[in-house]
C-alpha cells in the first residue's frame, strides 16, 4: 500500500507525495495522509508535490476534496513551489489562483 | 571514453574485404579518420573506449543478430550516429533498424556516393533532425488499433507507446510527450468510466457511513457486472510527420451536455469536467460524435 510521509512544521502540516498523482492507489494515499494530519487537529495543509511529474484529472479532484474539506472548515490548502509538467496543469485549469504557495 | 581529437572519426565494423578497401579510399580521400574492427566484440569494445562521430555497421550477419548489434551500439551511446549497411532487406525490416535506433539504412550493393552523403550528412547535422527524415524516409504514417474488454482494460495507464517513438524520431520533445500521454489518459479515462461504466462525476462526492466514495463504489460493481464490464473500448492511434491522430470510441450513453469547458478560479473546484479541459488545452483539435461516444484528437508538430 503506498503511502505519503507527513511531518508538522510549526502550526503546519505538510504531506510529501511521492510518485505521480494519476491513480486510486495514489489518491488513496494522499486521503490517509491528509486525514492523518486533519485529525491531529491541522487546519493549514502543505502539499509538496517536487517529486509528482504527472498529476491527471483524477489527482487534481483528490486535491480539490481536501481543499473543500479546509475550506469549509476556515482551513487554507497550500503547496510548496511548483514545477516542470505539474505547475503547467496547475496553471492549465487555474488552480494556481486557488492554494496559495508555501514558500 | 578516449577522444580521437580528428573529427570526423569513424569506426567501420566490416566484414567484407572487398568492400573495406573501397571504403578505406573513401575515408583516405575525404579526410576522415578512423579505425575498422572485424567483430561485434571488437566494434563494442572500441565504442567503449573511443568516441566516433559515426559508426559504419557492415557486419556479414543475418538480420536479427544485426538489429542487436544495432542495439547494443545505442546501449554504449544513445546519441550514436550508425549507418548499417544490409542486404536482402525488406522495406519492413529496414523500419526495424530505425526503430532500433539506425540513423541511416542502406542497402547492399552498396554506393559509396550514398555513403559518403550520409556519412557527411551525419557528421555535420544535428543527429536529431537526421533521424526524422530517415524515418520518414521508409514510413508515410503508421496506424494501430486496438479492442479492448472494459473489465480487463488496465486503467492504470496504458503507456502511449507512439509517444516514446514520436520522441525518439525528434518529431517531439519531452515535455509534449507527457502532455500526450496525459489527454490519452483523460480521454480513456472518460470513455471507460463515464462512457462504458455510466459512472457519475458527482458520485465522488457522496459518501457513504464508512467514507467510501459511491463513484469508486459503483466502479467496483460495474466492472463485475456484465452489462457494463463487457463493453469495448477502440483505440485507433495514428501519426505521419505532420500529426498524431488518437480516436477512442466507447458503447456508452455518450454525455449529452456537450457545453465547451471553461475554467475560472471557481468552476476549478468542481469535480467534473475538467478532463475534457485538459485534453481541449493539450491537443491542438478536438471532437466528438453528437453522442460524444467517440473522441478524435489531434496533436500537430511544429
Amino acid at each position: 500500500m503506498e503511502e505519503f510521509t507527513t511531518e508538522i512544521v510549526g502550526n503546519k502540516g505538510v504531506i510529501k507525495v511521492s510518485g505521480d498523482l494519476d491513480s486510486e492507489t495514489s489518491g488513496e494515499a494522499l486521503r490517509q495522509a491528509f486525514n492523518r494530519l486533519y485529525d491531529q487537529g491541522k487546519r493549514t495543509i502543505v502539499l509538496d508535490l517536487g517529486q509528482v511529474q504527472i498529476i491527471n484529472s483524477y489527482g487534481i479532484g483528490k486535491v480539490l476534496m481536501c481543499y473543500k474539506r479546509l475550506k469549509s472548515d476556515n482551513g487554507v490548502l497550500m503547496v510548496k513551489p511548483l514545477t516542470g509538467f505539474v505547475r503547467e496543469t496547475f496553471e492549465l485549469l487555474m488552480l494556481d489562483k486557488l492554494l496559495p504557495v508555501d514558500q | 571514453m578516449t577522444d580521437l581529437n580528428t573529427p570526423p572519426a569513424l569506426l567501420l565494423a566490416e566484414q567484407d574485404s572487398t568492400l573495406k578497401s573501397n571504403l578505406e579510399r573513401l575515408f583516405v580521400r575525404s579526410g576522415w579518420s578512423y579505425q575498422i574492427a572485424d567483430s561485434v566484440e571488437r566494434s563494442l569494445a572500441l565504442l567503449k573506449q573511443y568516441k566516433f562521430d559515426v559508426v559504419i555497421s557492415d557486419l556479414c550477419l543475418p538480420n536479427e543478430p544485426l538489429l542487436a548489434f544495432v542495439q547494443g551500439v545505442k546501449s554504449i551511446n544513445a546519441e550514436q550516429a550508425l549507418i548499417v549497411l544490409a542486404a536482402e532487406c525488406s522495406a519492413h525490416q529496414a523500419v526495424e533498424f530505425f526503430r532500433k535506433g539506425a540513423s541511416d539504412f542502406l542497402q547492399k550493393p552498396c554506393d559509396l556516393d550514398a555513403l559518403e552523403k550520409s556519412i557527411q550528412r551525419l557528421v555535420s547535422a544535428p543527429q536529431k533532425r537526421d533521424r526524422t527524415e530517415r524515418w520518414f524516409k521508409y514510413v508515410q504514417s503508421e496506424k494501430v488499433s486496438y479492442e479492448f474488454n472494459t473489465a480487463n482494460f488496465a486503467l492504470n495507464r496504458m503507456p502511449l507507446w507512439i509517444a516514446d517513438k514520436l520522441l525518439a524520431t525528434g518529431l517531439i520533445d519531452l515535455n509534449t510527450k507527457l502532455k500526450l500521454q496525459l489527454a490519452f489518459d483523460e480521454a480513456v479515462t472518460n470513455s471507460n468510466e463515464h462512457g462504458n461504466l455510466e459512472l457519475k462525476s458527482v458520485w465522488k462526492e457522496e459518501f457513504d457511513t464508512e467514507g467510501v466514495d459511491r463513484y469508486s463504489k459503483t466502479k467496483k460493481q460495474r466492472l463485475q457486472d456484465a452489462l457494463y464490464g463487457q463493453r469495448k473500448l477502440w483505440i485507433d492511434l495514428e501519426y505521419n510527420c505532420r500529426s498524431l491522430s488518437i480516436r477512442i470510441k466507447d458503447q456508452g450513453q455518450g454525455f449529452l451536455d456537450q457545453e465547451q469547458v471553461v475554467y475560472s478560479a471557481e468552476q476549478g473546484t468542481q469535480l467534473h469536467g475538467r478532463g475534457l479541459g485538459i485534453i481541449q488545452s493539450l491537443m491542438d483539435q478536438v471532437t466528438y460524435s453528437e453522442r460524444g461516444s467517440v473522441i478524435t484528437m489531434i496533436k500537430k508538430f511544429a
